[in-house]
């Protein structure tokens, strides 16, 4: 273990990964922040000049930025407060001894492991469709006006839909967090004379207050980048109602075919995620320590 | 055969001098404890000799030979290690095995030797178990047959029983002297309880902070401890330590006073206290008695003492069995 | 993507396979002698090495975007497996290194020692005690890498057109009703999830440990 020829081992063992990680990181940043200062279009190449902050002033002009911005922000907040909420109603729920526990479990949790382009059409088409949908369907029994969800509230059905997929990921993780309460201290609390409610809000939500922080920081660096869901759902419409940064992006890039437009949004979504990270990056460090 | 002998070893972690210069000798068949308090280096000492650590200076002698450059496996040593470190995933037949198998002894060789080791340690009917299916004590067995089937010259013991509940740990501590007794090889045995040194070791090292404080054997120590440090460690209860005027009186800076040295008396003595806790065994009669100028005095008498936390008693101490003690700690 | 591509389903569920596994096993052959060395043989600088890999999970795709997809266009990689299964293997791998590091960590030092002290030769080490003791760990990590590389769903969009389309991107071509539309999105969509929500079963607990980086078991 201790004994000297293993550290040089151990420098060879990690280089592939460390190497090819930097890459990774260090290349197509670099260009990204490169391009981010050029006027450059793929359909007319060999036209690329500088352009200063040109760029970035467009984006940070266009009113679809900003729009982009918000939903965004909307789409990241509204999908953490559903899913941490009901992940918690989830957890406490699944931690009850009941007949079944396996089977509620596996449906519980199915959904994370469904892929974003199947559920989002599933959504789309046999939920959230004004004519066959099964909403529609359940609006004209119960007497009311069928909604076309993904038109007139294209935002808020596309988080529903994210959260769909986000609330076993956040349950899973709170139900292991539970489960790691040491039972002596929830009957601690019982002979010290704690009711259900006091135990939740005194014991029990204090010992998953870092597994909630975990939750909410990881959660947030993938809805950042949400893509297929509004991809195959909405396509950001109507008019930029549903587009969020990414997908912003994403238009810029693959359909506008501006690289430099593109890479500027893409430095600014860095940033943003940069900020969460930060934060995350810290948390987990620390938890090393111990 | 199996004698060790330390030259000069010295063991740092970067510019942190674990171990600054040790030398030591150790016969063959002997039964070595290395004790000490937490971090007084003794684990380091062993891995050293068992080759587990670089040594940084200094020669680790095996049978007079050289092992210092050798790797562990070579040195001719079986290790018991505090957490027993048995392999999971074999059953205890392969785990006690797994050192011949090693070696690439053949299949009924292995078989013999593991049956025999089996048979000493009471393992015959667990052998097809996994670890996970064995009690604590039995899961120090095994470890302990894992290290026997090599015949190996010397055995280490890093600390084995500390992970066991008292009444094991005695049961163990009385396996493990008599399989020394059985076997006859060199046993080296680390441990921070003086109790399991007093009881099992032909000799003992009293280490601190990587220096040997003393050498000796269990009785040698109790009667002539070289210095403060030795005196208080070994011994239970703990010796009561006395300066100033009191000491002074008796011609030394510091004086030792162990529990059982006293007379007891509720009518008259050489110092009059009152009784803070009485601890009262049946066999014996603990006393922690509060004595005006001198403090706390810890006293121990055969049989029943009847008195009660309040009460007043007088101590007297054995003038025959003082330990005086210099202004550097030193046995006087 | 054209209509005659979408009878060809299978092509495309060969196509999600050969990614997720092959990005899978490549990253795992890199990853694991990593995370071997952090956890076996810790410097100072290991701790850090470890956050910076995760800090490069935390890049949002769409940063890195373009220039992928120019260097793609570029060395021909566009729509092809072995650019998605590259791809697939840089995003997972901090995950990979991280879930091993983990589990590699729990591997007591002790027992390590007493193979050694046993005779066991670093090779006999590796095969009899080392190896059988990793395995759950990388078999989790195998499985949990190749969900993620199974349900990854920008980089397959951006980067296939129909050639090397996984079923991701396969399905998503789907977004307009025409034709047996419900019956064949039924039929496609079951046979994307089915596999990997009974892989998902197997590995939920791990699934905790790999997404937060260890910070929840």
């Amino acid at each position: 273990m201790a004994t000297t020829h293993t550290h040089s081992a151990a420098r060879l063992m990690m280089a592939p990964s460390v190497i090819l990680l930097l890459l990774w990181m260090i290349v197509p940043l670099s260009m990204t922040v490169y391009f981010s200062f050029l006027r450059y279009n793929l359909l007319m190449p060999g036209t690329e000049s500088f352009a200063g902050f040109m760029n970035y002033r467009f984006f940070l002009t266009d009113p679809a930025f900003f729009q982009a911005i918000g939903n965004t922000l909307i789409l990241v907040g509204g999908v953490l407060f559903a899913t941490v909420a009901g992940g918690i109603a989830l957890a406490l729920l699944l931690n009850q001894p009941m007949f079944g526990q396996g089977i509620v479990r596996i449906l519980v949790i199915a959904p994370f492991f469904v892929m974003p382009t199947v559920s989002a059409l599933v959504w789309k088409n046999m939920l959230m469709n004004p004519v066959n949908g099964l909403f529609a369907s359940l609006a004209r029994f119960l007497g009311f006006q069928p909604i076309d969800f993904l038109s007139s509230i294209p935002l808020t059905s596309i988080s529903l839909i994210v959260a769909w997929q986000w609330l076993p990921f956040a349950t899973l993780i709170l139900l292991t967090a539970l489960q790691s309460l040491s039972e002596e201290q929830n009957e601690a609390a019982e002979m010290d004379g704690a009711n259900a409610w006091n135990r939740l809000i005194y014991i029990i939500l204090p010992h998953m207050a870092r597994a909630i922080t975990v939750v909410v920081l990881i959660e947030t660096i993938f809805l950042l980048s949400v893509f297929a869901e509004i991809l195959v759902t909405t396509n950001g419409g109507p008019g930029t109602e549903s587009t969020n940064l990414t997908y912003l992006v994403y238009m810029q890039a693959l359909l506008q075919f501006d690289v430099g437009g593109a890479s500027a949004g893409g430095i600014i979504a860095v940033i943003l995620a940069n900020i969460v990270a930060i934060f995350l990056v810290r948390m987990i460090g620390k938890n090393l320590e111990d | 055969m199996g004698s060790i002998r330390l030259e000069n070893v010295s063991k740092h972690f970067g510019e942190h001098a674990v171990i600054p210069s040790i030398d030591l000798e150790i016969n063959d068949g002997e039964f070595v404890v290395f004790v000490g308090p937490s971090g007084c280096g003794k684990s380091t000492l062993l891995r050293l000799i068992a080759g587990l650590e670089d040594v940084t200076g200094g020669r680790i002698l095996i049978d007079g030979d050289d092992a210092t450059a050798k790797p562990p496996a070579k040195r001719g040593l079986a290790m018991v290690f505090q957490s027993y470190a048995l392999y999971p995933h074999m059953s205890v037949r392969s785990n006690i095995g797994f050192p011949l198998k090693m070696a690439n002894l053949d299949k009924a060789e292995i078989d013999r030797k593991v049956n025999d080791a089996a048979a000493i340690l009471n393992l015959t009917d667990y052998l097809e178990r996994k670890p996970r299916a064995l009690s604590g004590g039995q899961r120090q067995r095994v470890a302990i047959g894992r290290a026997i089937v090599r015949s190996p010259e010397c055995f280490l013991f890093d600390e084995p029983l500390s992970n066991l509940d008292a009444a094991l740990r005695v049961n163990m501590r009385l396996e493990i002297s008599e399989l020394h007794q059985q076997l006859g090889a060199t046993s080296i045995y680390v441990t921070h309880d003086q109790v399991e040194a007093m009881t099992m070791a032909d000799k003992i090292v009293v280490l601190r902070a990587g220096n040997i404080e003393q050498v000796g054997s269990p009785l040698e120590l109790y009667r002539s401890p070289a210095n403060l440090f030795v005196a208080g460690f070994i011994g239970s209860p703990k010796m009561n330590f006395i300066d100033g005027k009191a000491a002074e009186e008796f011609g030394a800076h510091t004086i030792g006073i162990r529990p059982e040295h006293v007379a007891l008396s509720t009518e008259s003595g050489k110092w009059m206290g009152k009784v803070a806790v009485s601890e009262h065994l049946g066999s014996d009669t603990f006393l922690h008695v509060d004595v005006p100028e001198l403090g706390h005095i810890t006293t121990r008498t055969d049989g029943e003492f009847p008195v009660r936390h309040g009460d007043t008693v007088f101590i007297s101490p054995d003038p025959e069995r003082l330990y005086r003690f210099n202004a550097d700690g030193l046995a006087a | 993507m054209e209509v005659q591509a979408r009878s060809n389903y299978f092509h495309h569920f060969w196509n999600s396979v050969a990614i997720s596994l092959g990005s899978t096993v490549i990253g795992l052959l890199i990853a694991v002698p990593a995370a071997w060395a952090m956890a076996f043989s810790p410097t100072k600088r290991t701790k850090d090495i470890l956050l910076w890999m995760l800090s490069t999970k935390m890049l949002p795709a769409v940063g890195v975007l373009v220039p992928i997809y120019i260097i793609f266009r570029d060395l021909g990689l566009l729509d092809t497996r072995i650019g998605l299964i590259i791809i697939m293997m840089l995003i997972n791998l901090p995950i990979m290194v991280w879930m091993l590091y983990t589990y590699f960590k729990e591997i007591p030092g002790e027992i390590l020692e007493a193979a050694r002290m046993d005779g066991a030769t670093l090779g006999k080490e590796l095969v009899y005690v080392l190896t059988p003791m990793a395995i759950p760990g990388i078999a989790s990590t195998l499985l949990l890498n190749i969900i993620l590389a199974w349900n990854e769903a920008f980089w397959t969009l951006n980067l296939t057109a129909s050639k090397a389309a996984p079923l991701t991107a396969f399905i998503a071509s789907y977004s307009s009703p025409e034709g047996l539309f419900y019956a064949k999105l039924s039929a496609a969509s079951t046979m994307a999830i089915a596999p990997i929500v009974i892989l998902g079963w197997f590995s939920q607990k791990q699934l905790v440990r790999g997404l937060t980086f260890g910070a929840v078991k």
